[in-house]
């Protein structure tokens, strides 16, 4: 008998429900469930994401040592009575939603993984880790620090918004905590929704349109908002949050506050919703530092880990690490609630059954670059071209493979690119990605309005050797999981200057969008700012070395990486997801492994006119 | 575990029972009872807590093996809330009877969802 640890983590029932295996503490594999239903967000029990996971991991469902869930159902509970006997009446549609939706699913994880894998593991029961444990741990144990001050930000889990840890060796200690209704992520959606986004994915949408308005209503958040103590920690005036009684996070005082209704989703963004973007961001980044600082000195450590959904907020993250303040920083890439999957995982594994954790050698993190999902196979992908019929170039030399679509790219051409495991976390890094030439003034146009189907004020994401990184970006450090934000260096800027541009033309942000502000137009923001991954080749080899034809092809070692999908549908995870992106979109070259379709060879397809009907806007 | 439509009486019936659990709950909870600080406090140098909950802050178990195991779950929860626990006998129920009838996941989001519900 195999004395192998399987440990299954599990996130649902929320929003991006995941699994995770882990096998002796090795991350096997991990997924988010959307990637399979191709439904955005898909809260559902992950029975796809577990089946992959039990697959990838080559054990029947019996091999497990135990399932783990990433949050208590009963604590939560817990907060939502405790919320609505305080409000009263004004709860009741409230509370009569949560105890359905709590009491009535959330509560009978058991029974739902019994249905989907017909066992609850050896330990037979499901062990339910705090969700912020869950948080910390996905941090932690994949880091590659032996001991580090740990630090989880959310909007709330069970009662948690903000929790200050420590970690050494296998164990993690809570040291500190902020509780429910004060949190800077549910302060952060407040805004997100006030200025017409979706809250818990419109937030990277409010941090992209930041850098085009002034921090104007600094002032009035900190006058009215939100009281901070000089350790970083903080109370919200709940008189201006409406979460305690319903389904928004802001209520008519806060429209009063900043005098008016909140911004109708897909009109017109003006300069208020730029400048409340401004002012929530560097709000959001004072406080962060703060709490940085704090965690410092109590802890002693030179190394942080981050994770939650706040820790998704690239250019906080950014100014952390410009900030010095530690010597290192490792952020969860999943930081968001899927990662709780693969942070439950080790929770059991350490805290629960107390197993060692390997020690920490070199600096390298055991998450594998987060290329934690599915592969497919030479054989899988020609059998799928084959089967179709569908028009293809097969290279036996990767070489030869790179030189040509280092050419392609050179000229203009926008490849899909699939390669690899898939990328477990919400932004693509070399596996299912979209990318194009930076330098290229019209890419950013190009990619918005013909691929994405979009106008978007956000920029695009620069791939970059890693080696090559202090060429371009003022960033001394590795960014693997394009979580750091940095300024492009100012000998590549041009002297477009944007901000006089924005005062001329007020609100008109579409006006100065596709301005070329550097040499690398694509992925340079409006302050000259660009949300950097760096490539490496141990992780993945084929966009390493497509980068490196590149490079010797132009001098440029810069590529645009979006991720590979169009607005509101997931990141594709098979060859026919990606086949059918790159039909239905403009995308010219489609890369699979080293097969390569180009659009003008393919067949039409039928009656597939009514797609975008499909994916509602994210 | 069954799933489909719940009816019309099913939905109005757990409604009720609902609404009578909201009502035990609020009653039981002498008005003006707070169970967290709603707004800034001068007086205070650090909003930072101790752990508040450390029997579930690591790992910990429910036994939803039937209505007795969960109530203890339930007075395990509440050992210092005793106002809280009148209403317990009452969710219980409530959550197994809920798991029978309930219908499919939707795959829509709750518009709760960022208060994680």
């Amino acid at each position: 008998m195999s004395s192998d640890k399987y440990i299954l983590g599990i996130s649902a029932f929320y929003h991006d429900a995941a699994a995770a295996i882990i096998k002796n503490g090795e991350i096997i594999a991990a997924a988010q469930e959307e990637r399979f239903t191709r439904v955005k967000h898909d809260p559902r029990f992950p029975v796809n994401a577990i089946n992959y996971c039990l697959e990838e991991a080559f054990i029947e469902a019996d091999d497990l040592e135990a399932v783990v869930f990433y949050d208590h159902p009963l604590l939560t509970w817990d907060r939502i009575v405790k919320n609505c006997a305080m409000i009263g009446e004004e709860s009741y549609p409230t509370f009569n939603s949560a105890l359905k939706s709590v009491l009535g699913i959330k509560l009978w994880v058991e029974e739902y993984t019994t249905k989907a894998i017909g066992t609850l593991g050896k330990t037979g029961k499901i062990i339910f880790a705090g969700h912020h444990m869950s948080h910390a741990a996905s941090s932690f144990y994949p880091s590659p620090f032996e001991e580090a001050a740990i630090l989880s930000l959310d909007g709330v889990g069970e009662w948690s918004t903000t929790t200050l840890g420590y970690g050494k060796g296998s164990d993690i200690k809570v040291l500190k905590e902020i509780n429910y209704p004060h949190s800077l992520g549910l302060l952060y959606s407040a805004f997100t929704y006030y200025c017409g986004f979706k809250v818990n994915s419109g937030e990277y949408k409010l941090m992209g349109l930041a850098p085009y308005g002034k921090p104007t209503y600094v002032k009035e958040i900190y006058d009215h908002l939100i009281d901070v103590k000089a350790d970083g920690s903080f109370r919200l005036n709940t008189d201006y949050f409406g979460y305690l009684k319903g389904d928004k996070t802001t209520n008519a005082k806060f429209h009063e506050l900043f005098k008016g209704e909140p911004r109708k989703p897909e009109s017109k963004i003006t300069r208020k919703e730029m400048d409340l973007a401004a002012s929530i961001q560097v709000v959001t980044e004072e406080i962060m530092i703060k709490i940085a600082r704090h965690i410092r000195e109590l802890t002693g450590s030179k190394n942080l880990c981050l994770s939650g959904g706040v820790a998704l907020n690239c250019v906080a993250n950014g100014k952390l690490e410009a900030q010095k303040i530690f010597d290192n920083i490792w952020i969860q890439p999943a930081a968001g609630d899927a990662g709780g999957a693969l942070g439950a995982a080790f929770v059991a594994l350490h805290l629960y059954f107390k197993e060692s954790r390997a020690p920490r050698t070199g600096n390298k993190d055991s998450q594998h670059g987060t290329y934690l999902g599915p592969a497919f196979s030479e054989a899988e992908i020609g059998a799928f071209l084959d089967r179709h019929e569908y028009p293809y170039t097969k290279f036996e030399s990767d070489a030869d493979q790179h030189t040509l679509l280092a050419k392609e790219l050179d000229s203009g051409k926008i490849l899909g690119f699939f390669s690899g495991r898939m990328e477990f976390g919400p932004r693509s890094l070399g596996g299912r990605s979209i990318i194009g030439d930076a330098r290229k003034t019209d890419m950013q146009s190009k990619m918005n309005l013909k691929i994405k189907y979009r106008e978007s004020f956000r920029p695009f994401a620069p791939a970059v050797l890693a080696e090559d990184v202090s060429a371009y970006f003022k960033l001394d450090t590795e960014s693997p999981y394009m979580l750091l934000v940095a300024p492009v260096k100012e000998n590549l800027r041009t002297n477009v200057n944007s901000e006089e541009q924005l005062k001329e033309n007020n609100d008109d942000m579409l006006g100065v969008i596709n301005q070329a502000r550097s040499t690398i137009p694509a992925v340079t923001h409006v302050d000259f700012s660009a949300r950097i991954q760096t490539v490496h080749l141990d992780t993945n080899k084929r966009f390493y070395e497509l980068l490196t034809a590149f490079k010797a092809l132009t001098g440029s070692g810069v590529l645009v990486n979006t991720s590979f999908n169009v607005r509101g549908e997931p990141i594709v995870c098979t060859p026919k997801d990606a086949y059918q992106c790159f039909m239905r979109t403009e995308i010219d070259i489609l890369v699979l492994e080293n097969f390569v379709l180009f659009k003008p060879l393919q067949p039409k397809i039928d009656n597939d006119e009514n797609w975008k009907q499909q994916y509602e806007l994210d | 575990m069954k799933t489909g439509n719940s009816n019309m009486n099913s939905t109005n019936q757990v409604d009720d029972r609902i609404r009578k659990v909201f009502d035990a709950m609020t009653q039981e909870v002498k008005s003006g009872k707070t169970y967290f600080p709603l707004h800034a406090d001068a007086s205070l140098s650090s909003y930072y807590e101790k752990p508040q909950h450390e029997a579930y802050a690591y790992f910990s178990f429910i036994d939803t093996k039937d209505r007795e195991h969960l109530l203890t779950s339930f007075n395990e929860l509440w050992k210092a809330n005793q106002e809280l626990k009148p209403v317990a006998s009452a969710m219980c129920d409530l959550a197994f009877d809920l798991r029978e009838i309930q219908g499919e996941q939707s795959t829509d989001l709750s518009p709760f969802v960022y208060t994680l519900y």
